[in-house]
């Protein structure tokens, strides 16, 4: 029932703006019915376009993330379980954080060019910070009677931490995961714009230079479909590795 | 005269300017059991935690089998009020912990005998989220009978529990205790249940915390409440107790 009503927004909504594009109060140039819309995206999926510029979005968004968050996290940890690395860390980090990956642009290529290195810096910049910081908080927040718990039964500092510490941590350090996947997503289309003349984000951009509208639709419609897709996955991992959490909505 | 398993001289302790402990001076035998009861900031639970190693005494000393307290050990096991079971691991894992750590090969089948022993047989896989809180009291005493701990420290371990689950947790505990024979220092504010579980009775002043009398409950086991002499017992150490606890009201109205 609830599905259905969802359901019927969206066909609402759909319904409409093919109305007001029928209706000829817009030209089709600016905003393309969605009837053009879909028949576009079609012929982009069947020439074989779509998929290749998605793969390409998502190795980038791939390599990118695994760089940034496969250094947040030891960094993150370490910070969070001592109090000195903390303090001698944190100042930067709060420094560096407000900066937005956006910002880094011009550095970026000005440091590697064009193509996929500046990309890459670009998307695990994006990565880095949300896990970072969930980490950090992460373990932080770990329960000091936990710790007082392991300490008892007979733990020392490895124990402690691969088995209280860590695991403790995991439910703030998975959202940050998957926060840290959803910027990267985002940095990936704006790099493609800028750096590289493939992706999803080229493709959009691309499509402006000749007009094609119903083309910038039908390659927007594909970014949501997939950042869907990822944050989906995400969220059944965490669902998967949080079995033992209380109060876990798989949302 | 018999061996002791604590000694507690001389102990203790100020956080800043408040003195929550001052000159506790407690001695306890093996295989004793002994409450340590009070009104709320009496600084029991303090004291606990200084005996268990968590917390240094600010002055005196505690000796554990002779051997002064520095840090947390296995043979001082703790049971929490909060039960502090690992919650991403399950009943089995939690129990077998401090077997794991002692790189005890048996761990899994210490662990399945002593969940069978109380009661908690079939909840091996299951995570702690699912237990009731008398359950997930019953694994947190499974966790550190695991690791035959010769003194149990137990903090208001059933204080969070229902009328009824609390009784037959406290019969529990007796039974375990009659079978292996632990030392056990046990924190409540319930007159009821130190008298039921106790050797003998701490009664401890309201801030600064100091030993105010200790009561021997010479009560023949298993204590029936419905006895005169449990009664006269009972109204003795309400006395003592409602004095302390008159102290703290008090002291939160000014």
């Amino acid at each position: 029932m609830k599905a259905l009503r969802s359901t019927a927004v969206i066909a609402a909504a759909l319904l409409c703006w093919e109305a007001v594009c029928r209706l000829g109060h817009v030209s089709p140039a600016i905003l393309p019915p969605p009837s053009q819309v879909a028949g576009k995206w079609w012929e982009y999926l069947v020439t074989g376009e779509l998929p290749r510029d998605a793969v390409a979005t998502l190795l980038r968004v791939g390599v990118g993330f695994v760089i940034g968050a496969g250094l947040a996290l030891p960094l993150g940890l370490w910070m969070g379980a001592r109090d000195r690395i903390y303090e001698l860390f944190n100042p930067i980090v709060q420094l560096l954080r407000p900066i937005p990956p956006i910002a880094y642009i011009p550095l970026a290529i000005l440091w590697f060019g064009l193509g996929n290195p500046p990309a890459f810096f670009l998307i695990s910049l994006g990565a880095f910070f949300p896990v970072l910081m969930n980490t950090i908080a992460g373990v932080r927040s770990v329960d000091a009677i936990y710790v007082r718990a392991a300490q008892n039964l007979g733990a020392r500092s490895g124990t402690l931490f691969w088995r209280v510490l860590f695991p403790g941590a995991m439910p703030s350090i998975l959202a940050g995961l998957r926060v840290g996947i959803g910027v990267a997503f985002i940095v990936v289309i704006v790099a493609e714009m800028i750096a590289v003349n493939s992706g999803l984000g080229y493709r959009i951009l691309e499509a402006r230079e000749y007009f094609w509208s119903d083309k910038i639709l039908a390659g927007m419609v594909s970014i949501g479909v997939i950042g869907l897709a990822i944050d989906t996955v995400m969220a059944r991992i965490n669902g998967r590795l949080l079995r033992w959490h209380r109060g876990l909505g798989n949302a | 005269m018999p061996e002791p398993a604590l000694q507690i001289r001389g102990v203790g302790m100020r956080f800043g300017s408040i003195v929550a402990l001052d000159r506790i001076d407690l001695a306890v035998t093996k295989g004793e059991f002994v409450c340590l009861l009070g009104p709320s900031g009496c600084g029991k639970s303090t004291l606990l935690n200084a005996i268990a190693g968590f917390t240094q005494p600010t002055s005196g000393e505690i000796l554990a089998f002779g051997k002064r307290v520095l840090e947390p050990q296995p043979e001082r096991a703790m049971v929490f009020q909060e039960y502090a079971l690992f919650p991403w691991m399950t009943v089995r894992e939690n129990v077998a912990f401090g077997l794991r750590i002692r790189g005890d090969r048996e761990a899994r089948a210490k662990a399945d005998a002593l969940l069978d022993k109380l009661a908690l047989r079939g909840f091996g896989d299951r995570f702690p989220k699912d237990l009731s809180g008398g359950m997930r009291q019953r694994v947190a005493l499974a966790r550190c009978l695991a690791l035959d701990a010769p003194m149990l420290l137990m903090d208001e371990p059933f204080g969070a529990l229902d009328a009824l689950t609390r009784r037959s947790m406290q019969d529990e505990l007796l039974r375990i205790w009659t079978e292996l024979q632990q030392t056990i220092v046990f924190v409540t504010h319930g007159i009821e249940e130190s008298l039921l579980l106790a050797d003998r009775v701490v009664v401890m002043t309201y801030r600064p915390g100091t030993v105010k009398k200790i009561v021997t409950v010479a009560l023949p086991r298993p204590r029936d409440e419905a006895t005169p002499e449990f009664s006269a017992a009972f109204r003795a150490i309400t006395q003592l107790v409602r004095e302390e606890q008159r102290r703290h009201e008090r002291d939160e109205q000014t």
